[in-house]
């Protein structure tokens, strides 16, 4: 998509609510959201932040109390799930355990009373795309989790959906196996031009498997846009710290006489931090500073090309293999988290355990955070 | 893993009084009959010649197939065998249709609702079989409040014969044995995930085809096991046959019953017992293999 076309909308969903009746509080609260064609998008939040029912909405599985769901342009809200063009990829994969892997396949083929030949010849090219045609005569039961979810990935593209909804796709799977099979999915995305709406809690399953992503709170969107958007420009520090670690400082606007940039005094640092903003805030407003842990550098000794210092000692060496996180405890207490490459470790014996350390960053760095 | 040691040992201490049970009550029961029903009846305290004799220091055994000629030459024991087996399959059919709804029904409820439902299915078991059966008689008699609510309706003119008939009989045994098929088909039904239903419904299929090609599949287990718990006591059946079937029809319960306390004839009890048992238990087994293979 460039700035001469106009953005093609697959799904619009325009401000669904949901509350059920155990609870006080609506899962899904006034979510308006469009879902653009052939991107992969997803919805990411905690657990019990409304992501799976506002996809079970999507499917048909549940009836929103207010608001209305466009599939396709097409108002869909009162549309029976058998009828949408959308399939689900269920978490549990939700297999026929009766159907041995070509008719659990062929199922969604079958519904549509299409001719036997055609069955066959999608059912083989849908098993063979995902590497499972030589399990077709074995039961659910009879193949290994991973491989459950190549065909239940299979079964939910058979019949082209407009939308494939992924619930946790790779929730289940190990590491190694999640991450090839991440892979796969963004490869199988982009061959099938399909849309992808991919529900998940794990962040970097959400930033590396999609072009957009919505952060979820409580039934409500906090930010939508790009990983790297989110990743770099978190808008609050619930995303904040929900995508990726973060050190916050929590302080108050001191100066803003500036252009583009304010200083920032806090308990919890001592030096007054800078920190870019375009925003011209009041003196004394309430604010926090994010800064991500390898946009911090860790010294032996103070570093003056940095806009902002502090000044502690190393309390914890995490090595996590590709790299180290420092656990730094400022005077007043606060924990910062630093990380290095492995690589660049080396090259500093005075940084360890117990010993005076300078962090700093520069202003470019820190990001603005007003809730 | 030591926990799991010492667990597995208990386990097995648990399961010895069971086992003795069974050792006891079925095993020695069963080697009992089929010793009585090779042995020749006579008139006595015990109606029947012991199988082994001692004859000078010898044992002997001597086996009698009197019995069992009987039963294969006298068309009457097949014929109210034949008519058992009748009357149970039409019972049971009749059974699992009413049952299935029902289960189907109480499985998909809400589970606050699901429990009234069951304690409901069971209740009649909290009064005596014998009372329930009896109750039948009332309603199904010439004067019956059934006959008297269908002339009352004018649907008929004259009161129906429905007692004494094996209409009788297959009603009592369906109202007895309806909850032995609802709690098997509802249990297998509650099982069902209910993601797979989802699936099935975003592959498009309509609720009618969810149910044949879904749900039913999948609760055949039940069906089965709940097809097995009715048949096999049906055929047995007394109490019922006995009171709502009047006296011309010949069940091979009431058979039993009048062989062994009118007759006494013992041997030949058991040599009936013996047939049944066969004639039920291959079958099952033969189902049971069918279903194990398939799910």
């Amino acid at each position: 998509m460039n700035e001469f076309t106009k953005p093609d909308v697959i799904i619009r969903i325009e401000n669904i609510s949901k509350q059920f009746k155990a609870n006080d509080y609506k899962t899904v609260d006034h979510i308006s959201l469009d879902i653009l064609r052939g991107e992969s998008f997803s919805l990411l939040g905690p657990s019990g932040c409304g992501k799976t029912t506002l996809m079970r909405i999507i499917a048909g599985f549940e009836k929103p109390d207010s608001g209305r769901v466009f599939i396709d342009g097409i108002d869909m809200t009162d549309t029976p799930p058998y009828q949408r063009p959308v399939n689900m990829m269920f978490q549990s994969y939700a297999l026929f355990p009766h159907m041995d892997i070509w008719n659990n396949v062929a199922f969604g083929l079958k519904q549509e009373k299409l001719p036997q030949s055609e069955i066959s010849t999608r059912v083989q090219e849908a098993l063979q795309m995902v590497g499972m045609y030589d399990f077709s005569h074995r039961k659910p039961w009879q193949i290994s989790g991973g491989q459950q979810q190549r065909v239940a990935l299979a079964r939910s593209l058979i019949k082209r959906p407009k939308v494939l909804l992924l619930d946790e796709p790779l929730g289940a799977l190990d590491r190694q196996t999640s991450e090839k099979t991440q892979v796969e999915l963004t490869n199988i995305q982009r061959l099938l031009d399909i849309t992808f709406l991919v529900v998940t809690h794990d962040q970097e399953e959400a930033m590396s498997m999609s072009d957009r992503m919505a952060v979820m709170k409580e039934g409500k969107l906090q930010q939508i846009g790009a990983p790297k958007e989110i990743y770099e420009y978190p808008d609050s520090r619930f995303v904040a710290k929900f995508v990726g670690s973060i050190n916050i400082f929590h302080g108050y606007v001191s100066d803003n006489s500036k252009k583009n940039r304010l200083t920032i005094s806090s308990d919890e640092i001592e030096a007054p931090m800078f920190v870019n903003s375009y925003d011209k805030l009041n003196v004394g407003t309430e604010v926090w500073v994010a800064v991500r842990p390898e946009e911090m550098g860790i010294y032996s000794e103070p570093d003056d090309d940095s806009h902002n210092h502090a000044e502690g000692i190393i309390v914890d060496i995490a090595f996590l293999g590709n790299q180290i996180i420092y656990h730094v405890e400022l005077k007043s207490k606060k924990i910062v988290h630093v990380s290095l490459p492995t690589s660049a470790r080396s090259k500093n014996p005075l940084l360890d355990y117990g010993n005076k350390a300078y962090v700093s960053w520069d202003k470019t760095d820190g990001v603005l955070l007003k809730s | 893993m030591m926990n799991m040691g010492i667990f597995n040992r208990y386990r097995k201490i648990i399961v010895i009084p069971p086992f003795l049970w069974t050792g006891l009550f079925i095993i020695v029961a069963m080697l009992l009959l089929i010793g009585i029903s090779f042995s020749a009846p006579e008139f006595g305290v015990t109606p029947y010649k012991s199988l082994f004799q001692l004859k000078d220091g010898i044992l002997e055994i001597k086996p009698d197939f009197g019995s069992y000629k009987i039963l294969f030459h006298d068309s009457f024991y097949l014929k109210a065998l034949m008519n058992s087996l009748k009357l149970s399959a039409i019972a049971t059919f009749f059974t699992f249709i009413l049952a299935y709804p029902m289960a189907y029904m109480i499985a998909m409820s809400k589970p606050n609702i699901r429990l009234l439902l069951l304690i409901l299915v069971i209740t009649p078991f909290w009064t005596a079989l014998l009372i329930r059966v009896y109750g039948w008689i009332i309603i199904l008699k010439n004067n019956g409040l059934l006959n008297q609510f269908l002339l009352w309706l004018g649907v008929i003119e004259e009161p129906l014969a429905l007692l004494n008939s094996q209409t009788a009989i297959v009603i009592g045994i369906v109202y007895t044995y309806l909850p032995f098929m609802i709690l098997p088909i509802y249990s297998s039904l509650l099982k069902i995930k209910p993601s797979i239903l989802e699936a099935a419904a975003d592959l498009g299929a309509k609720p009618f085809s969810t149910f044949w090609q879904i749900t039913f599949p999948l609760s055949l287990p039940g069906v089965i096991v709940g097809l097995i718990l009715v048949f096999i006591p049906a055929i047995g059946e007394f109490v019922i046959p006995d009171l709502l079937g009047g006296a011309k029809i010949i069940t091979i319960g009431k058979l039993l019953w009048i062989e062994f306390f009118m007759n006494r004839d013992w041997p030949m009890a058991s040599a009936i017992t013996i047939l049944i048992i066969l004639i039920v238990v291959i079958p099952i087994k033969m189902l049971h293999r069918l279903v194990s293979s398939n799910v």
